[in-house]
């Protein structure tokens, strides 16, 4: 079998990685090519995983600590929600103990793996249009589409973001923060070098000017280097002529609260696996699963916005009541569960071997730490 | 008055729904006549989410987004229809979906685009857009249609007594 898989970003790299290291002891291992177009640069701002990166990563290249030198990630052990809710200050999202997860630069983190990636070819061309590649299986990664009329629109508060560094900080936070502003919220990740921070907002409810005002007022950046409005989207045929799975921006983007996007490349890539390799799948079991998937993340992602911040603005009373019109019956079965204290639903003691069931990324044990401390 | 409700789902919720019921071949979907229809009774697929007062289906929470824009006191009944194309379209007689209370309201979902529709006895016609929920007094007679620009015609008709 060969596949190509087009694009080196984040999910180009992830999934010519997954399909080269997983069928390297099959007797007819994944023919796995890269092609990329180097006019393309990757999104110049920091970013964070969640626990299934490191996972894939340790799987495939023993990637941990010592690799430092290699690509400058700092540790995440979890995200740390300010001024959110109306009931503590802070509100912890911590990954368990034992276990973490990284902030990266794109472009470290893309060369790595390129660097590190076995038995791929990897080219750099130009491709036009999918008839010109010869394999079973394309992989598209190459990024936000251009037309969106064949995308469904994803509910969400935001459409705009502000990009700023601070300077590195000598004792950084081990951890994500996520800042509630009077306008949306901010990231704030803490690289080696820097800090990345993006200022998220709506430009419809708060102008351009008065968002970068907001921003140096709030979080003391001084130099605002980048800024661009998003849509948020899925596409409606992630899977083309049951030959060509969509993968990274070209599937879906998702606001990044949570950092869901990169965790979401491998889930979806581990899908499509049970389709072609395991052939215990099929397209349309994959399309289902992402819908389910991506509707689970949407309807937490919303429920953030739930509780307001501690900010009685436009925003936040516009955006609280996004989750109400579009709630999600499975979620608030676990939230009424979780109110509870039902501890036999959290961990699902009845059925030992598969418990904590996630609620697409998340065990119970996470949102009931959210429903608790909002 | 019929009430007309377009993009009543957010498009997740529409997609889930759609691709659950109109793209999964493990969906139960099973085959009866048009009951509603006397002269050539042609056949249909079916799926019953709610009936006999009580939930009839594993797949009931798929629907419960649209449950959340109609005011329900006590549910009656909940089916999904299939008919398939035919050459030109079949109007089917006109109805009410349930002789067994006398008030109770009757909403349908229409899950897929096609030329197919629904009519009621004062002529009016409400075309089959998909994520398009209409809403009216179930004593008010109506019918549908098959279509014939697409393969199938589907729809979740619901009937409720209204809070």
């Amino acid at each position: 079998m060969k596949i190509t898989v087009l694009g080196r970003g984040n999910a180009g790299v992830l999934t010519a990685l997954h399909y080269s290291a997983y069928s390297q002891n099959f007797d007819n291992p994944v023919e796995v090519e890269l092609i990329h177009d180097s006019e393309i640069n990757p999104v110049p701002v920091g970013q964070a995983t969640n626990l299934v990166v490191p996972q894939l990563m340790w799987d495939c290249l023993g990637t941990s600590f010592t690799n430092l030198k290699d690509f400058s990630f700092t540790e995440k052990t979890g995200i740390m929600f300010e001024n959110f809710g109306k009931k503590n200050k802070e509100i912890w999202h911590p990954f368990p103990i034992g276990t973490f997860a990284f902030h990266f630069e794109p472009d470290e983190f893309q060369n790595y793996i390129l660097n590190n990636l076995k038995n791929v070819t990897i080219k750099d061309q130009h491709i036009p249009d999918y008839d010109k590649i010869d394999s079973d299986y394309i992989f598209d990664c190459r990024g936000t589409p251009k037309d969106f009329s064949n995308y469904y629109d994803l509910v969400n508060p935001l459409n705009h973001v502000l990009l700023a560094k601070l300077p590195a900080e000598h004792d950084y936070v081990k951890w994500t923060r996520t800042i509630a502003t009077p306008d949306g919220w901010c990231f704030y990740i803490p690289l080696r070098d820097k800090v990345s921070l993006g200022y998220n907002f709506n430009d419809k409810i708060t102008p351009i000017e008065k968002a970068k005002e907001n921003f140096r007022k709030h979080l003391g950046v001084e130099e605002i280097h980048n800024h661009f409005s998003f849509k948020q989207y899925l596409a409606k045929e992630p899977i083309i002529d049951n030959r060509v799975i969509l993968n990274g921006n070209r599937l879906f983007f998702l606001e990044p609260l949570e950092a869901t996007a990169v965790c979401s490349y491998v889930k979806w890539n581990q899908q499509i696996w049970e389709w072609i390799i395991n052939k215990k799948s099929s397209p349309q079991k994959a399309k289902m699963w992402l819908y389910e998937y991506m509707n689970q993340i949407q309807s937490f992602i919303l429920y953030h916005y739930k509780d307001g911040s501690t900010y009685n603005t436009k925003f936040w009373k516009q955006a609280n009541k996004l989750y109400e019109k579009n709630k999600d019956p499975e979620l608030e079965s676990i939230i009424k569960y979780v109110k509870n204290n039902d501890y036999d639903y959290i961990r699902n003691i009845h059925d030992y071997p598969n418990h904590f069931k996630p609620y697409a990324q998340w065990q119970p044990w996470n949102i009931k730490l959210w429903v608790d401390n909002v | 008055m019929i009430k007309i409700i377009d993009n009543v789902l957010n498009d997740l919720h529409y997609a889930k729904l759609k691709s659950t019921l109109l793209d999964n071949i493990n969906f139960p979907w099973y085959l009866g006549k048009i009951v509603a229809t006397e002269k050539n009774s042609p056949y249909q697929f079916s799926h019953i989410f709610y009936g006999e007062q009580k939930i009839n289906s594993n797949y009931f929470t798929l629907i419960e987004p649209v449950l959340q824009n109609l005011k329900i006191k006590n549910l009656i009944r909940i089916k999904a229809n299939i008919i398939l194309k035919t050459s030109e379209i079949v109007k089917h007689d006109f109805h009410i979906d349930t002789k067994a209370e006398k008030k109770f309201n009757t909403a349908i979902y229409y899950l897929n685009d096609n030329n197919g529709f629904t009519e009621f006895e004062n002529g009016k016609i409400v075309k089959s857009i998909s994520n398009r929920l209409i809403i009216f007094d179930g004593k008010i007679k109506h019918r549908g249609t098959s279509c014939s620009d697409n393969n199938y015609r589907s729809v979740i008709n619901f009937n409720y007594i209204k809070k």
